[in-house]
């Protein structure tokens, strides 16, 4: 078979036939999961449970739990080490009980039931709104700042640093420079502008959790403002997508289109405020018609729309890392977190399948954008 | 004096106009130099039992990086393999089959995938069929692994796909070269060696911040029922712990006091420390691999 068949092939497998696929696998594993348990918990109530029934009997009270102990030595003498583990067991499920934040709570750890669906759905749902205020910003924060990226490029900016020694290297020609207060003065500036470059650099690059943990005694953290700003400004996530928009711009750049379009007389001029002023350059819809760069910046976006599948998956492993880490109770990635310590797996397959979908809805929506765009700039 | 001063600042911007269009080397000389200027501020100012932590913390977490960076190259070569030949067989259940593997590990994210594998090591810890720190670290690399292999599997398919397009691979075939050598040697090993280790410089940055969260997070997270208090110390298990949470919690006096900003340096030190070597090398990463990019122009 002709190797370019067999990756089209490859390429054109049926998004509808994988989630359906994907389904089944989840159903039986969830039965699976859910049968391991109910296995578990039924083995797991013969060990003590009928100790918790004896009247008077006291579990709370540490003198009766130790006074079990000993008459369980002294009636079967000949089992120390069961009675051992009997004792310790229920010492276990005290401690669990009692002393266990997550019990405290109330949380159940019963079987996924029908009644159960609603309220992980509602859970889902402020979810599935975060991740597309994240997807819809994320987008806009990488085109807007990968083009302005660009446009530095193309107008040949220097980076600070080498506009530092360049500053340096003439101020050194003046007589006396260092008593001059302007001459502080910008050296001050660059330096500051360098700094806050680097510490710009961190913070997009530190972790969610880290830089929630900083802000944390000054700042409720638990919002969902705030968790939208940590999810689209932490993680490096938005910087890795500046870079790859900025990439796509520089790859259209050296195109053999550009030439022509310069040619027929399209605007090359960077500088020219009638295309890029800052206003032009924030719009959600930009266009530089009449600029050679409308046409280099029309064909990077179109390959970027791809690259929403990967942001997409990376936003939300982004979104549940920050909900399980800062433990923001009530949210999707926490109870998830909760079900997965409680080895509640069925209830666990059925977020993950959640999550699943939502994937798979965004990847079939960006596919279907994608169509759209091709037919549009077909001709 | 003036003139000397000029040439020594031009010479020295001359050097860093040289090396930033070599940005993967200068982020390499930036990350050592950070690196060493840590250890001898740590050295002054950070307790022996805190730094001994830090240290263990960084060597382990960069160990499990590399030794997954390993793991991921091994089974995306492998799953590539598999995915071509498996397609090139045309039977319909294996590639079914094949399609229903790949399109779990794709649309699970991560995250969730490593956590439930870290639930699972945990069980084989506590019931000691896992001991000691070197084999943790070795399965937990392996389970990371599991979860970051697809993007090296991905763009291994994109290069036999790239190669096919041209005559380059069937003109092979008709000089009577075996198809396993054309892929394996010719297109992998000749053709797409700086691609695969730049992809290899990025997942090293996915699994250090991926391996970093699910240690934070199992760690501040667990219940008492599932410890994994055993597993061996991380950059995201020693940032999880009290004290570094407190310093890490201490950053935010600088919005009421910004006068507060030495005293982070010298009395929060463990937490700060492991906060910065967490983001530096990320970012030390993410510039490394973009510098070879644009390098090599890939």
């Amino acid at each position: 078979m002709n190797i370019k068949n067999i990756i089209r092939k490859s390429l054109k497998f049926d998004n509808m036939k994988g989630v359906i696929l994907v389904t089944l696998l989840f159903l039986i594993s969830f039965f699976i999961a859910r049968s391991y348990k109910a296995y578990l918990v039924e083995n797991k109530s013969d060990s003590f449970s009928e100790f918790l029934a004896l009247p008077e009997f006291n579990v709370n009270d540490s003198m009766h739990r130790q006074l079990l102990k000993e008459a369980l030595n002294s009636f079967y003498p000949e089992q120390i080490e069961k009675n051992e583990k009997t004792a310790n067991e229920l010492e276990r499920y005290v401690v669990e009980k009692f002393t266990n934040p997550l019990f405290k709570e109330g949380a159940d750890r019963g079987f996924l039931t029908f009644g159960k669906i609603p309220d992980i759905i509602l859970r889902f749902i402020p979810f599935v709104i975060i991740f597309l205020l994240v997807l819809g910003i994320t987008y806009y924060g990488a085109v807007t700042l990968g083009t302005i990226k660009y446009l530095n490029y193309k107008k040949k900016s220097e980076s600070v640093v080498l506009t530092l020694f360049d500053f340096i290297k003439s101020e050194i020609n003046r007589n006396n420079f260092f008593r001059d207060k302007k001459f502080w003065q910008k050296l001050l500036t660059y330096s500051g502008l360098i700094i806050i470059k680097m510490f710009g650099y961190l913070v997009l690059f530190s972790p969610a959790y880290v830089a929630a943990y900083a802000m944390r005694t000054k700042i409720d953290t638990d919002t969902y403002p705030f968790l939208i700003l940590l999810a689209v400004f932490t993680n490096g996530i938005l910087i890795n997508y500046i870079n790859k928009f900025y990439t796509f711009l520089l790859h259209e750049g050296n195109k053999g289109y550009v030439e022509t379009a310069l040619v027929k007389n399209l605007d090359e001029d960077y500088n020219n405020e009638k295309y890029f002023s800052t206003k032009l350059l924030f719009k959600i819809q930009k266009k530089f018609d009449g600029h050679v760069f409308g046409h280099i910046y029309k064909n990077a976006e179109f390959q970027f729309v791809q690259g929403i599948k990967d942001m997409a998956s990376f936003l939300i492993t982004g979104l549940i890392i920050i909900e399980m880490a800062l433990n923001i109770q009530g949210h999707f990635g926490y109870e998830l977190l909760k079900q997965v310590l409680y080895n509640n797996y069925d209830v666990v397959i059925f977020y993950i399948y959640l999550i699943f979908l939502l994937v798979k809805i965004t990847e079939y929506s960006v596919d279907s954008f994608d169509n759209f765009l091709k037919r549009k700039y077909a001709n | 004096m003036q003139t000397n001063m000029k040439k020594y600042i031009s010479r020295a911007k001359d050097f860093i106009s040289r090396v930033y269009d070599n940005k993967d080397i200068l982020w390499i000389g930036i990350y050592i130099s950070g690196m060493l200027l840590l250890i001898l501020w740590d050295s002054l100012f950070l307790n022996a039992p805190a730094f001994s932590k830090v240290f263990t913390a960084y060597i382990n977490s960069i160990f499990a990086g590399i030794l997954v960076i390993v793991f991921a190259a091994v089974l995306g070569w492998g799953a590539a393999l598999a995915e071509y030949y498996t397609r090139k067989k045309g039977n319909k259940y294996l590639i079914t089959i094949w399609d229903l593997f790949v399109n779990m590990f794709k649309s699970v994210p991560q995250i969730i995938g490593i956590l439930v594998g870290y639930i699972f090591l945990a069980i084989l810890i506590s019931h000691e069929v896992i001991t000691g720190s070197f084999f943790q670290l070795f399965w937990m690399a392996v389970t990371i692994s599991f979860f970051v292999f697809i993007e090296i599997k991905e763009l291994l398919e994109e290069r036999i796909e790239y190669y096919s397009r041209s005559d380059f691979f069937n003109a092979m075939l008709c000089c009577g070269i075996k198809e396993s050598r054309i892929i394996n040697y010719e297109i992998f090993w000749k053709n797409s060696r700086d691609h695969i280790i730049q992809k290899l410089i990025s997942i090293l940055g996915i699994t250090i911040f991926l391996q970093c969260s699910i240690d934070f997070i199992v760690s501040v997270g667990l219940t008492s029922g599932v410890s994994l208090t055993n597993f061996p110390n991380t950059l995201g298990n020693v940032l999880a712990k009290l004290d570094s949470k407190q310093d890490i919690l201490a950053m935010g006096n600088l919005f009421s006091d910004p006068l507060y900003l030495p005293k982070l340096f010298t009395t929060h030190l463990q937490g700060i420390n492991i906060a910065f070597l967490i983001t530096f090398t990320l970012l030390s990463l993410y510039k490394i691999s973009n510098g070879y990019l644009r390098r090599k122009g890939l």
